[in-house]
């Protein structure tokens, strides 16, 4: 099956200013390569300041990778000019960690939902309702929400709004970044159905970064494993879980907390 | 044994701006003995916030107090006055919020942010002072404490912030620590280092901990005792162990189940559903008058939504607010 | 250091850059200094030409640029065309009157507005807040003209004060304690109009930022580790607003030589800005440029001042200097 993303070599470096003479750089990403194929699951597991944030950035084209290529459907995105990117973004949706800085707070619900349909013109005006609530409700948001602004929501319907949003690019992939760690554990369940729904109903290809190996296990059908920006081990959930080879998988594998009980010692007043 | 700390049925009132007041804490009690740990599980909405400030005397503008106290060592924290509480604060019940980056000066060093705190209650000479932010920084950052102790807050990472602000949180040396969800923006390695951090100073200097956070699955092989905090009331209340290994009332049954194990499903299983309750967390907008779960719960009765359910005991050193629990 | 080097040599561009629009724009205005000449009967053709030949009014204005910029960076500014004398002395007598009359207005305001501005954010919402809401909102809609007429006007009725000018005549021949008397009160008029109609940004600036500041996080973690409110708002609050204070009172600074224009217009002080006012309407195109130089270099130095402040009081700043 050829690949809908692959991704080769990526590096990105951010050089504070007096650092660029003295040579210092931060490499968020120092050689990244991966692929997804159409309707597959990605998940990207590692701690904070491994690069799974900019990683994200950079498949969404947000960000410009200071070397490597990002191509989809065959195409290098880097070397495309940017009216070509232009008709390719709504392909590739970005959903952030943080939906309450995300979403312009001055519009509602249905102008942000409808914001990709004014833009590309993808979608005859007359049907721009009807879409927006047919959104809302694989979201499981209440369509009486449509003319409310984003504060109005509840968190976790925020987030769902956020999804909504990046679905109705109708895009071929969706990138979480860290879209599940600020929410409640009931919370995440449901989102996380959310998003199983979405794959199976919409073939549609997955990108999401965590920091819990679980939620990566239970999601999806690839797991990277990324520490100070590159991916140090890759595989199946199945594989990563039963044979993890890299010490940086190890240390995540063990911090997560798991239901079987571990003893533990007394405590002496 | 006396309760090192006592909430007895505090009643903590949001005030909306519609006019209408919505009940935050609907008389919640509960003790906590020296030396122990007690985790607070709750979600948004819940009240687990609104305790640790009311357990502070620290309640925001919004927040009205209706009723109850909060016995430290016997004397009501709520009854004090002002300089009273002030010696308290810090002095005797330490407070860790949750993002260490707001709550740390950015233009101060972790030195200089410490001394500070201490300097608010010991009233000891310079050197002595200084020694004693080093032992706390030391105690807090090991061997790298020199240097951390001159560094600034945006130096530091999420994890050594969160650090710096329990160092703060234990310099005077308190009876109690309060935690209000201390390790909801770290990632999962730095969130097991901060709860060794925690076990340690309970063991060493024999700090009882009220943890707050909305991740039961921290709390295993942690907490002494848990307490599931549900719409301003508490659910249930138990030894650790025996909650997480048997919950009894409803919510901390979903809870436990609703995320995922860490397990990998064969290649040619289909992916399957969490079995969470889905619904929209408790809202204090809508009035009820059973118990404050019956909208989403699987096991609900026609009592449920009548009156609301007391706590009763469910076994050994177990309680429950559920109907399910009556004789 | 170097972002403060940046920051220098950032205030010197500007400079030209200011002079080179100041020069061009005066000396691009219809008319010259020789044409009042010219409506003057008695005075022949010749002699004007000579006259504009004399102060190179005859060459293209580039080249006339280029030469005062020669001679200014060597200290010369030029002559008056109507005073016959070097503009530098000109200039710096009614630059160091004005700097006596704002310098004391600009301390007196501050002074003024910064309890002022805390005291209301304290009491944000209750009572005191509104009061000085309401006044500053009042004072912001008076026009500074308007006050300065109304205080002209009080001091006309009753006397209290002298109505213009910066000292009254016998000056130099009074003693010391006499001397400052007299200037004190010349100044009453002026620096009242000046302090007043400072009030509202000041205030207003001072209390958003306190306000901001007890907002913060970090405010709460003091309150909930039993620091006393004092002790908050002096080593907490205050410092955190540092950063949009300093660059406020960076502006006040470099206001010193501009601001008090109008002011000094009105009552007659003999400061740097009627002494402009006249140069403009009388085409004295040296006097001009080297006025609004020298304005220039004070205001670049103020916000050089802050920005120095700055990188002293925000280890932030600082930061982005060393390597990761």
């Amino acid at each position: 099956m050829p690949n809908l993303l692959t991704v080769e070599n990526l590096a990105k470096s951010y050089t504070a200013r007096r650092a660029r003479d003295s040579g210092l750089a931060v490499r968020a990403l120092d050689g990244v390569s991966l692929s997804l194929s159409d309707g597959e699951t990605l998940a990207v597991v590692g701690a904070s300041g491994s690069g799974k944030s900019t990683l994200a950035l950079c498949l969404a084209c947000l960000e410009k990778p200071t070397s490597g290529s990002v191509s989809f459907e065959g195409r290098d995105l880097l070397m495309i000019g940017e009216a070509e990117l232009r008709k390719i973004r709504p392909k590739i949706q970005l959903v952030f960690q943080d939906p309450a800085s995300s979403l312009n707070p001055r519009f509602s619900a249905f102008e942000l939902l409808s914001e990709p349909w004014r833009v590309g013109g993808s979608l005859p005006r007359s049907e721009w309702r009807t879409q927006a609530c047919e959104l809302m409700r694989i979201t499981g948001l209440p369509s009486d929400l449509l003319s409310r602004r984003p504060m109005e929501f509840s968190g976790g319907q925020r987030q769902r709004l956020a999804i909504a949003r990046g679905l109705a690019a109708w895009p071929k992939i969706l990138i979480l970044d860290e879209a599940l760690s600020s929410l409640d554990p009931a919370l995440q369940a449901q989102i996380a159905n959310l998003l199983v729904d979405l794959r199976e109903s919409r073939e549609l290809a997955m990108v999401f970064s965590t920091h819990d190996p679980a939620m990566a296990a239970h999601l999806a059908d690839k797991i990277a494993v990324m520490e100070r920006g590159k991916i140090v081990e890759q595989g199946t959930p199945r594989e990563i879980l039963r044979q993890p080879q890299h010490e940086a998988t190890l240390k995540l594998l063990a911090a997560t907390p798991r239901k079987i009980l571990r003893s533990r010692p007394p405590v002496v007043p | 044994m006396d309760a090192l700390l006592e909430v007895r049925k505090l009643q903590v009132n949001y005030l909306q701006r519609s006019g209408r007041d919505t009940g935050a804490l609907q008389g919640v009690s509960f003790t906590l003995n020296a030396g122990e740990i007690l985790g607070v599980i709750g979600e948004s909405g819940s009240g687990k916030s609104t305790l640790a400030t009311a357990i502070l005397g620290m309640l925001r503008e919004n927040e009205r107090l209706l009723g109850g106290s909060v016995l430290l060592n016997g004397e009501n924290v709520l009854d004090k006055t002002d300089r009273e509480l002030r010696d308290v604060r810090g002095g005797r019940i330490g407070l860790v919020f949750q993002e260490p980056s707001l709550a740390l000066h950015p233009t101060k060093t972790i030195r200089a942010q410490v001394r500070e705190v201490l300097r608010a209650h010991r009233g000891l000479g310079r050197r002595e002072a200084a020694e004693r932010v080093h032992e706390t920084l030391a105690i807090v950052f090991g061997a790298e404490a020199k240097r951390i102790a001159s560094s600034y807050p945006h130096e530091l990472s999420g994890g050594q912030k969160q650090r710096a602000a329990i160092a703060q949180a234990i310099v005077c040396g308190p009876e109690v620590i309060v935690a209000d969800e201390p390790t909801a923006s770290l990632d999962t390695v730095t969130q097991n280092a901060i709860l060794s951090l925690f076990r340690e100073l309970q063991k060493r200097f024999g700090v009882a901990i009220v943890f707050i956070t909305h991740n039961l699955m921290l709390l295993a092989g942690f907490a002494d005792r848990i307490l599931v905090l549900y719409g301003g009331r508490i659910a249930e209340q138990g030894q650790a162990e025996e909650v997480l290994a048997s919950p009894r009332h409803p919510y901390t049954k979903m809870l436990l189940q609703c995320l995922p194990e860490l397990e990998a499903r064969t290649d040619q299983e289909r992916i399957h559903k969490l079995p969470v309750v889905v619904g929209e967390p408790y809202s204090f907008s809508i009035l009820n008058q059973g118990c404050n779960y019956a909208p989403l719960c699987p096991e609900k009765m026609k009592i449920c939504e009548q009156e609301p359910p007391s706590l009763r005991q469910a076994g050994e050193a177990r309680e429950v607010s559920c109907f399910l629990f009556d004789r | 250091m170097r972002y403060l080097a940046r920051r220098l040599l950032h205030a010197i561009v500007l400079l030209l850059g200011a002079s080179l629009l100041a020069f061009f724009f005066t000396a691009l205005a219809p008319g010259s200094y020789v044409d009042e000449m010219r409506m003057n009967p008695q005075i022949s053709a010749d002699s004007i030409a000579a006259l504009k030949a004399q102060y190179n009014l005859d060459k293209p204005v580039p080249t006339r640029y280029a030469m005062w910029l020669r001679s200014a960076l060597h200290g010369n500014l030029g002559f008056s065309f109507a005073y016959d004398v070097p503009v530098g002395p000109l200039l710096l007598i009614r630059a160091r009157n004005t700097l006596v009359l704002t310098i004391t207005a600009t301390l007196l305001a501050w002074v003024i507005a910064l309890p002022l501005g805390i005291w209301s954010a304290e009491r944000s919402g209750r009572w005191p807040d509104r009061v000085i809401t309401w006044i500053t909102g009042t004072l912001l809609v008076i026009p500074d003209i308007a006050l300065a007429l109304g205080f002209l006007e009080l001091a006309v009725r009753s006397g209290w004060f002298p109505t213009g000018g910066m000292v009254s005549v016998g000056f130099n021949s009074m003693g010391l304690a006499e001397k400052l008397k007299d200037l004190g009160a010349h100044m009453v008029l002026p620096v009242s109009v000046l302090v007043l109609g400072a009030q509202p940004l000041l205030i207003r600036h001072v209390r958003a930022a306190m306000q901001e500041e007890f907002g913060k996080g970090y405010v709460r973690a003091a309150e909930a580790h039993g620091i006393s409110k004092k002790r908050i708002l002096w080593r907490y609050a205050l410092p955190g607003a540092a950063n949009p204070l300093i660059s406020l009172f960076g502006f006040s600074l470099g206001a010193l030589l501009s601001g008090s224009l109008l002011v000094e217009i009105v009552t007659s002080w003999p400061g740097l800005g009627p002494r402009l006012l006249e140069a403009i309407l009388a085409r004295d195109l040296y006097v001009v440029t080297g006025g609004i130089l020298i304005s220039t270099v004070c205001l670049v130095g103020g916000n050089f001042v802050a920005d120095v402040m700055l990188y002293w009081a925000d280890p932030r700043i600082r930061k982005n200097e060393t390597a990761p």
